[in-house]
């Protein structure tokens, strides 16, 4: 194991268990799962928030069928299987940001609340992105939040949200320069994305500059642009034969730059929640936004900027929204592109390789 | 006891030399454009040897209203290319089905088709062109056959490139959202506007203030109206920019109250048909009659001269106590449209019969309210559409419908793809078996184009045997 991704590991251990001791404290945890959510609405009120793509196989999408259908998407089958089962991190959710994205994952955060007896707090992400989509988004969270205060008694405290902020955007600069600098591993990036989802933000920045000062610099003969779905901590086998191959990849999705990359923040202290919301949500746009083309325009940059050889659209199965794009990438970009869906099960390696065979080739 | 029976479509073929000359003569479409309208009544058979070959394993009503119906129905296409060549504009509605068209209505010299109705078509044409031509574009067997609408917007067989695209997205199924954006892709001008979700007045949302609406009774959060007013609002704005014509609130309540003309028939028909413990017309043809709310199937006028018609038919054979089906029917009531419309032929020949439909587009049987504003009214009304509810949303309107028909059984028929159906077949059985304690079928409908797939087939038989005992018992 490399050493990004052994101190990625060892912290996100350490992390994991001081969320465990916060909460048998009193303190509460709140559990997203889009990065839409700002994090730091939830550390105004002195919650805990986690986001939690992990604990992702073929075990949890099992005990997710236990709820819905097989033919759901993998991702939400996850959830409410671990949450069922009460796995890992999913245990330690007291309040769940349930952010209404594509449809599946709407009727996902319903079946979370009306089958598991979870507190989801619905927000609708709306797919548009107008100003009245914004502040129709910004106007939920606010709705959000004097839910929580009613149903809690907990107060906004625009202090803790603003130096959560402020730790989160120095550790999201690290990760995006770590990311376009091509000199960090695919897996080792990985590590750190998703540790930056789950641990606490305060010196993650200097954490994640040590890790990287301290290890070898990741050397790639081509480097590809890769989007698509979130991928979970565990969906990591892809991004391990890329770095077998020598392939660098920048990691363009919601589990990687897209989470990381900020709309301009105008801090209102009259009104903190809605300058967060907005700023949140005018982050990259997602492949559902309608239209999309702003999430064509920004690969498109990308690979110019970063000299990319090639494009891989990773979707998870069952994932309309980025699978039935694949013909369009192949048309819109001047390079070899690789769209393939899979899910968490364990004999996905295989296929992954054969694709990447071919598509090295092509290469 | 009557001797009402359904008929083959060839058998309709042999009726049409006795269709009254007068009645063929009334049956015109698109008077507005053509002094005297164009004629369209056309045997089931005909429409059958233009392409759509399910026509004939399909039966009929005998009556010349259900004959009217069929024609009007499978005539839209020529009416709206007819309108297209004349310098009308064209709208293509996608997703809300059935608030748009009030809107899009206002505009003069136009008509508004829904894309997602070609769903169908690879069905009834038994073919697969169209889904072949979507498959290119990217839009495969993973999602449900609204992806026919591609296409078709590729093909141009079934309408003429459309003037605007309005397209809802946000609370609606991830398979039309992908369409849609793969429609504009193709260089369609397109209005995106959000479609609000209807949360659930549940606990852990405290602070929203709950309303509900006029007429369908349904709870929603006031934030979400205001929001989806303001969105009707940018239609309405995309319309005048794409017609050139000021769109006044003069001309959008006589498109309401002429869309409300088709909604309240459509409304009255349901409750004759459904409520009756014979009913006086066969599913199929309340199938047709029920997606006419929706957009008026691209002819406001002849929608009403075409529900007047099957209105007059039904309440004369209720006081003769006439009915094209058994004597005691099973009573059976369908959630979600079957892909494969032969099914519903298929349960009357079980000897069952329709009794209620949760087809997803029940909100357009309700009113607009005349009692506000008409972006408010239609924003209301967009509160009722079960797309944008929660699963309970939905069950508890099949419940409801199930109980006021009586229903002895429930068909859920999901669509093989469709983002909405591994969540709706689970939890609406679970909730229609705890409250109304009688058996649901559940099956997605696989795409077999001449025949109706064995296992289904299997199924349904099994399912109608488990009423027919209950019943006995």
């Amino acid at each position: 194991m490399s050493r990004i991704k052994q101190l990625c590991e060892l912290k996100l251990s350490e992390e994991t268990d001081f969320l465990k001791k916060q909460r048998a404290e009193g303190v509460k945890t709140l559990g997203y799962f889009c990065s839409f959510f700002p994090p730091a609405f939830a550390a105004g009120f002195d919650l805990r928030p986690v986001r939690l793509l992990c604990n992702t196989s073929s075990d949890s999408e099992s005990a997710g069928e236990k709820i819905v259908r097989a033919d759901v998407c993998p991702h939400v089958k996850s959830i409410l299987g671990n949450v069922n089962e009460g796995n890992g991190l999913h245990a330690e959710i007291d309040i769940w940001a349930g952010l209404y994205t594509c449809d599946q994952m709407r009727r996902g955060m319903n079946c979370l609340s009306e089958d598991l007896g979870q507190e989801v707090h619905p927000v609708q992400v709306p797919a548009t992105r107008t100003p009245e989509s914004a502040e129709y988004y910004a106007s939920q969270m606010k709705r959000f939040a004097s839910d929580i205060e009613a149903r809690h008694d907990l107060r906004f405290c625009d202090e803790h949200a603003l130096k959560w902020l402020h730790e989160e955007r120095k550790a999201s600069a690290v990760l995006s320069r770590a990311a376009f600098s091509g000199e960090v591993s695919p897996a080792d990036l990985h590590a750190m994305f998703q540790l930056f989802f789950i641990a606490r933000p305060y010196g993650l920045a200097e954490f994640f500059e040590e890790a990287l000062a301290s290890s070898d610099k990741f050397r790639s003969e081509k480097r590809i642009v890769l989007t698509g779905s979130p991928l979970t901590y565990e969906d990591s086998a892809l991004l391990e034969e890329l770095e077998k191959l020598g392939i660098g990849v920048v990691p363009l999705n919601c589990t990687g730059l897209n989470a990381v990359e900020y709309g301009p923040l105008d801090i209102d202290t009259d009104d903190l929640i809605s300058s967060l919301a907005l700023s949140a949500f005018h982050m990259p746009a997602c492949i559902r936004s309608r239209p999309n083309r702003d999430v064509y325009e920004r690969i498109g940059l990308t690979i110019k900027e970063t000299h990319a050889s090639g494009l891989v659209v990773k979707c998870l199965k069952f994932c309309d929204q980025w699978y039935t794009e694949r013909e369009r990438m192949k048309q819109a970009f001047d390079l070899p592109v690789l769209v393939f869906d899979s899910d968490y099960a364990s004999g996905g390696r295989e296929r992954i390789l054969s694709r990447l065979d071919a598509f090295m080739e092509m290469l | 006891m009557d001797d009402l029976l359904r008929i083959s479509a060839m058998e309709w073929e042999e009726r049409m030399p006795s269709v009254p000359p007068g009645y063929m003569e009334a049956c015109t479409y698109l008077r507005e454009l053509v002094p005297g309208g164009v004629p369209y009544l056309r045997s089931q058979y005909e429409y059958s040897c233009r392409g759509d070959g399910l026509l004939k394993r399909l039966k009929f009503d005998p009556s010349l209203a259900a004959l009217r119906l069929w024609s009007f129905l499978f005539s839209e296409k020529d009416r709206l290319f007819f309108a297209k060549e004349k310098g009308w504009k064209i709208f293509a509605a996608m997703k809300d089905l059935g608030p748009v068209p009030v809107l899009s209505y206002a505009v003069p010299d136009s008509l508004t088709f829904y894309a997602d109705e070609l769903w169908w078509a690879p069905c009834f044409a038994e073919e697969s062109h169209l889904l072949d031509e979507a498959a290119k574009l990217g839009a495969g067997e993973e999602l449900c056959f609204v992806r026919a609408a591609l296409g078709a917007m590729k093909t141009l067989d079934y309408f003429p490139p459309p003037d605007l695209c309005i397209a809802g997205v946000g609370a609606c199924c991830d398979d039309f959202s992908a369409v849609m954006q793969l429609i504009e892709s193709l260089g369609y001008r397109t209005h995106w506007w959000e479609m609000a979700v209807k949360l659930e007045q549940s606990s852990p949302v405290m602070s929203e203030k709950f309303l509900k609406t006029s007429f369908g009774n349904s709870r929603y959060q006031e934030s979400a109206l205001k929001f989806v007013a303001g969105q009707l609002k940018g239609v309405v704005r995309s319309l005048e920019e794409v017609s050139g014509h000021k769109i006044t609130e003069e001309m959008l309540v006589r498109s309401r109250d002429r869309m409300n003309a088709i909604r309240i028939r459509v409304s009255m028909l349901r409750d004759l048909v459904y409520g009756a413990d014979r009913p006086p017309l066969p599913g199929l043809e309340m199938l047709l009659a029920e997606f006419i709310a929706i957009h008026a199937c691209s002819e406001i006028d002849e929608s009403i001269n075409v529900l007047n018609d099957l209105i007059y038919t039904v309440q004369k054979r209720l006081a003769a106590g006439e009915s094209p089906l058994g004597t005691t029917p099973l009573r059976v009531f369908w959630a979600t449209p079957p892909t494969d419309a032969a099914l519903i032929t298929l349960l009357e020949d079980l000897g069952g019969c329709i009794a209620g439909t949760e087809y997803m587009i029940s909100h357009s049987f309700y009113p607009v309210s005349t009692e506000m504003p008409v972006l408010d009214a239609v924003a209301e009304n967009c509160m009722d559409d079960p797309m944008t509810g929660s699963v309970a949303f939905r069950a508890r309107r099949i419940i409801e419908s199930a109980k006021r028909y009586r229903a002895e059984g429930v068909i859920i028929s999901g669509i093989s793809g469709a983002s909405h159906c591994p969540f709706d077949e689970t939890g609406v059985t679970k909730h229609v078996q705890r409250e109304l304690d009688i058996p649901v079928l559940s099956f997605d409908v696989p795409y077999s184009p001449g025949r109706i797939s064995e296992q289904i087939r299997t199924r349904m038989e099994a399912f109608m045997d488990i009423l027919r005992e209950r019943r006995s018992a």
